[in-house]
């Protein structure tokens, strides 16, 4: 797809004017935020929806999920991975 | 670290909102809508229906079913278990028992155009047209709990169907009170009987929830210290947007959400919804557009 994107990047509608540089097709892997999401930024998400992300199994890393005083996880620094 | 000593302290001193980060428990027991649905009157219904032995007021309201969006963390714990609990939310796992009330948007449209008014979100003069489409955008103040369309699928495709959740059209609880709130009491547990049901529904009229407003309206939470010369409690009608809402907002609306509408009972009167209605979901167009 990467060489597909070198090649057609400037026939497709969702890459023709937008900016060569960076590549539509990215590192195609999971779990990149660990290293380049800022924590903050990261517990501002998981304060939004945390809820639905640990029903979809997805672990909290910046608060507890579904603890017993779920208006207290927020506090939690760094809540245990599952 | 900071933001979590912030929401400690506003825990403590009871000044923050529950919202997204309420306790929830396993016998609570949510009315959902998104707003401007018929939430208040369903509120009043239901606490009415509970609780005979007290008329309900815009003064305990809170204290027998709260709004997890207007009170604290703390005042919502402090309730009387079993709960039940008033919430605008977007789909939440947690919510296992839910009364949802959907209304026709186009209603709800100029609804919450009035509230927005009365907010003082926006001024008298500023156009129903652009409204709607901030309405149909989600950029209105309710931005937080997603768009109409995205709140009553979020809720819709999830849970319809399913035992522990009660779907109630607001058009429906116009037409024939009594039996809609009957459903509620079965989905409840509660003995409906026909003079328990009329009584609810007697001391839930609008016409006593607009006086209650007059007197009451400065202290409750969601009134006080907003117009008081734009009412809370409107017209409780449905139809309103035949003769209220423009051509083109009407259009744009059903073209948002005519295929949810549509399966929802509500009829597209459009050209533009009724096109709209035969393709995907709106949002998924929007989305590989």
């Amino acid at each position: 797809m990467r060489k597909l994107e070198k090649a057609q990047s400037d026939k497709s509608s969702l890459t023709k004017d937008s900016r060569k540089d960076l590549s539509f097709v990215r590192a195609a892997k999971s779990g990149g935020w660990r290293s380049d999401l800022p924590e903050q930024f990261a517990a501002q998400i998981e304060a939004k929806w945390g809820h639905i992300m640990t029903f979809l199994n997805y672990p909290l890393v910046t608060r507890e999920a579904g603890g017993v005083e779920p208006e207290l996880a927020g506090f939690m620094p760094s809540g245990p991975e599952r | 670290m900071i933001w979590g000593l912030k929401r400690i302290v506003k825990y403590a001193l009871g000044t923050d909102i529950a919202g997204r980060n309420l306790a929830v428990y396993p016998d609570d027991t949510f009315i959902v809508s998104y707003p401007r649905s018929g939430n208040t009157w369903t509120r009043f219904l239901v606490a009415n229906l509970v609780h005979p032995e007290q008329a309900v007021t815009f003064v305990n309201i809170e204290r027998l079913i709260p709004d997890c969006e207007a009170m604290s963390s703390r005042y919502v714990k402090r309730v009387t278990r079993p709960r039940i609990i008033k919430s605008h939310e977007y789909f939440d796992p947690r919510y296992k028992k839910v009364i949802y009330i959907v209304r026709d948007p186009r209603d709800v449209a100029l609804s919450y155009y009035d509230f927005s008014r009365k907010y003082r979100h926006i001024e008298d003069s500023f156009p129903l047209t652009r409204f709607v489409s901030e309405f149909v955008a989600g950029r209105l103040s309710s931005f937080d709990w997603g768009t109409w369309g995205e709140n009553v699928s979020s809720w819709f495709y999830t849970r319809n169907g399913r035992p522990e959740f009660l779907l109630l059209r607001y058009e429906d609880m116009l037409s024939n009170t009594e039996g809609e709130l009957g459903k509620v009491a079965r989905f409840l547990g509660i003995e409906s009987t026909r003079e328990r049901l009329t009584a609810a529904v007697e001391r839930s009229t609008a016409d006593r929830m607009r006086s209650l407003e007059k007197t009451q309206g400065d202290k409750w939470v969601s009134t006080k210290d907003k117009r008081s010369d734009i009412p809370f409690v409107r017209t409780a009608s449905s139809g309103l947007w035949k003769e209220k809402l423009p051509a083109v907002s009407i259009a744009e609306i059903e073209s948002a959400w005519g295929p949810l509408m549509r399966e929802l009972g509500y009829e597209l009167t459009s050209s533009a919804g009724r096109s709209g209605a035969s393709l995907e979901s709106p949002e998924l167009v929007k989305e590989h557009s």
